[in-house]
């Protein structure tokens, strides 16, 4: 069973660098094997989720805040799939791992 | 003739043709196609992004394998071609203006580039030019079928790279056996090239200003990059003596050394051992410790785990690299890990801590930055203490100024111990911990040191630097930068003394001195048992060593610390390798 859905979520970038090359690219990355439709809003900025070209041309340095919405069939794992993506953002570094 | 000056960032001396790599013009000479012929041109950008995608993976994964980590900076490439968004719009301005995949594909990049460009100088983002110059070279070399190797050959004439920068794609492309050196117009010392060069062994000079319009691919150059010296076409004479230094230099580090005191001890002639161990920054390099014949790794930098990254190093990226040196050194040969010694400036999540200081040198780096962020600190710790299970592991504090520093370090890591423990994690407890010697502070206080550590390394460069209060890459007090200073000499002694009537205390020396053949009769002589060098030097001070009694060594430096100037104990040096050495007296 699934339903149309929309889930919004904001974040503060806490990499120091902003929201950089590989933080952008593993935000995509992981953004991409998603099945909903991933916006990154920034101001009136918007970039689509899937794409880190999008994601650096919001130009989100640190302390940004963004916006993070995902869109579409719920998978029953949305609130977990978008806690993931903004805790990429949110990381001042990779976490420990363990 | 024409003398550049530049970063030194490599040493060596490189002679050949120069190549110059433009990063600006690839021609194009297509602009726009008859419309029939637009879906044909949208077929081939796709395919140009996927190509240049599949070979962005496979660079970052030879890369990995070659220096020991994943950087993810060609990664970040890869995804980049495989993105949609970035197609559609390139697809866009082919249908729209009829422009060929080429002219689309590198007009938009050009916008991209002017958006960045627009923000204000010393932005972060600006760094991203390079990246976008790379991901428009390598899209315009699918598209105009220049294949990948190119404009580096493969094989054939050896050359001297001559570019703006060396963006990530063409760094991880170089192949020591073809490029002999290379000298860019911009990077610092800590840049990725810059320490891909190191690594690589190239010859390389960074940072050497505008030179590209004077020089074109042919031409006769020489990259001394020791000196940091880029010359273009050199004068008969001055290439004659660069023959010269570069023979005696391949000579020195060359297989006939290399092979016969490979397998031989470091033994005075009067039957005193001393240990020489490598320096190194990459996994990777633990080999050629190895295969110098070194005794252990004196210096393992860790920086590198830290640099040209956007995130900190996890426990285990750490962990991973610190096994694979001590796997690769084996159960017996010693591993020194230094913590982190670099600048707030350097690496992401203490960069936001500080504004620009006006005196980094005298600022918050290295032990004292770790001792502010002990998180960052605590982590490196435990992945030490962890790796520690799989051979000989010591620490090694860096650029500790006063005891209270040191005991700090020793109360972190006895809670790192605790945790350890408690978690049930596999550790090393009982670790060797030792602090360098580079501040003239330490080497004053070493006797109070030494009661805290079972080693002290002395970190020339640095000590040479802060004795003598001279920053060596300013070409101005250059000259006063001199490890031969006999204030230098002092304090080396104080240090050496303070050791003394301490068994169980080792005192190694790991900065470029301890490389210098010239000072090794010198060093033993003041009373060291251990140096360690970068592992091609290991050879050649192995000989130095074995043509030494301890006798004539502690002769030589007693006259040397007598001497009152620099130019007079490096005139004395010199007279003195001239007999310890006999090959360098031919």
């Amino acid at each position: 069973m699934t339903a149309k859905s929309s889930l919004r979520r904001s974040v503060v970038v806490a990499n120091p660098n902003g929201l950089h090359m590989r933080p952008a690219t593993r935000f995509a990355q992981q953004a991409r094997v998603l099945p909903q439709r991933v916006t990154v809003t920034h101001g009136d900025r918007r970039a689509d989720g899937k794409s880190s070209l999008d994601l650096l041309m919001l130009i989100a340095m640190p302390g940004a805040e963004l916006w993070v919405e995902l869109e579409g069939d719920d998978t029953g794992e949305t609130a977990e799939a978008i806690r993931a993506l903004c805790d990429i953002l949110a990381a001042p570094g990779d976490d420990n791992d363990h | 003739m024409d003398i550049r000056r530049g970063i030194a960032v490599s040493p060596g001396i490189a002679i050949g043709s120069a190549l110059v790599l433009d990063t600006e013009g690839v021609v194009i000479s297509r602009r726009t196609v008859p419309v029939e012929q637009l879906p044909t041109e949208k077929l081939r950008l796709t395919g140009a992004l996927a190509r240049a995608a599949t070979e962005a993976h496979s660079r970052e994964r030879i890369l990995t394998e070659q220096i020991g980590r994943a950087v993810g900076i060609l990664t970040g490439h890869a995804v980049m071609y495989e993105d949609a968004t970035l197609r559609r719009d390139v697809e866009r301005l082919i249908d729209d203006q009829h422009y060929s995949a080429e002219f689309a594909f590198s007009r938009h990049v050009r916008a991209i580039i002017r958006r960045f460009d627009d923000l204000p100088p010393g932005h972060d983002f600006t760094r991203l030019r390079s990246d976008f110059l790379d991901l428009e070279r390598q899209v315009l070399n699918q598209l105009l079928g220049i294949t990948p190797s190119e404009p580096v050959p493969l094989a054939g004439e050896p050359v001297i790279v001559l570019a703006a920068d060396l963006t990530p794609s063409e760094t991880a492309q170089l192949d020591p056996k073809t490029v002999h050196g290379f000298a860019t117009e911009s990077g610092g010392p800590t840049s990725h090239t810059a320490i891909m060069a190191g690594a690589l062994e190239i010859p390389a000079v960074v940072g050497v200003g505008r030179f590209l319009h004077d020089v074109s691919s042919g031409d006769t150059v020489i990259v001394d990059g020791g000196a940091g010296l880029l010359i273009v076409d050199p004068d008969p004479a001055t290439l004659e003596k660069y023959r010269q230094l570069r023979l005696a230099a391949t000579a020195e580090s060359g297989t006939h050394v290399e092979v016969t005191m490979r397998d031989v001890p470091p033994i005075t002639r009067d039957g005193v051992r001393i240990s020489l161990l490598g320096n190194i920054e990459f996994p990777g390099e633990a080999v050629n410790c190895i295969e110098r014949g070194a005794d252990g790794v004196g210096l393992y930098r860790t920086e590198f785990l830290y640099v040209n990254r956007t995130t900190d190093p996890t426990e285990q990226e750490h962990y991973e690299a610190y096994k694979t040196v001590l796997t690769t050194l084996g159960p017996t040969r010693p591993v020194v890990i230094r913590t982190l010694d670099i600048g707030a400036d350097k690496f992401s999540s203490a960069s936001a801590m500080l504004s620009a200081e006006k005196n980094p040198f005298l600022g918050l780096r290295s032990v004292r930055l770790c001792l502010k962020n002990l998180k960052l600190f605590k982590t490196q710790i435990r992945a030490v203490l962890r790796a520690g299970v799989h051979g000989e592991v010591r620490i090694m504090f860096p650029m500790v100024t006063t005891v209270m520093e040191l005991r700090q370090c020793k109360s972190l890591m006895a809670e790192v111990v605790e945790d350890l423990e408690e978690a049930g994690i596999p550790f090393k407890a009982r670790i060797p911990v030792g602090t360098m010697i580079e501040v003239p502070s330490a080497a004053l206080m070493a006797d109070v040191l030494a009661k805290e550590v079972d080693f002290f390394s002395i970190g020339t460069n640095d000590l040479v630097q802060y004795t003598l209060a001279a920053d060596r890459n300013n070409e101005n007090v250059a000259g006063l930068y001199n490890p031969a200073d006999p204030a230098v000499l002092k304090l080396i002694k104080m240090v050496c003394d303070a050791a003394k009537g301490r068994e169980a205390l080792t005192v190694n020396v790991c900065g470029e001195m301890s490389g210098e053949v010239m000072f090794t009769p010198l060093l033993v002589g003041l009373g060291l048992r251990q140096m360690s060098a970068t592992p091609r030097k290991i050879p050649e001070i192995k000989r130095a060593v074995r043509n030494l009694t301890v006798a004539d060594a502690e002769r030589v430096a007693q006259v040397a610390l007598r001497m009152e100037t620099a130019r007079e104990v490096t005139t004395y040096l010199r007279e003195q390798q001239r007999r310890y050495s006999p090959d360098a007296a031919d």
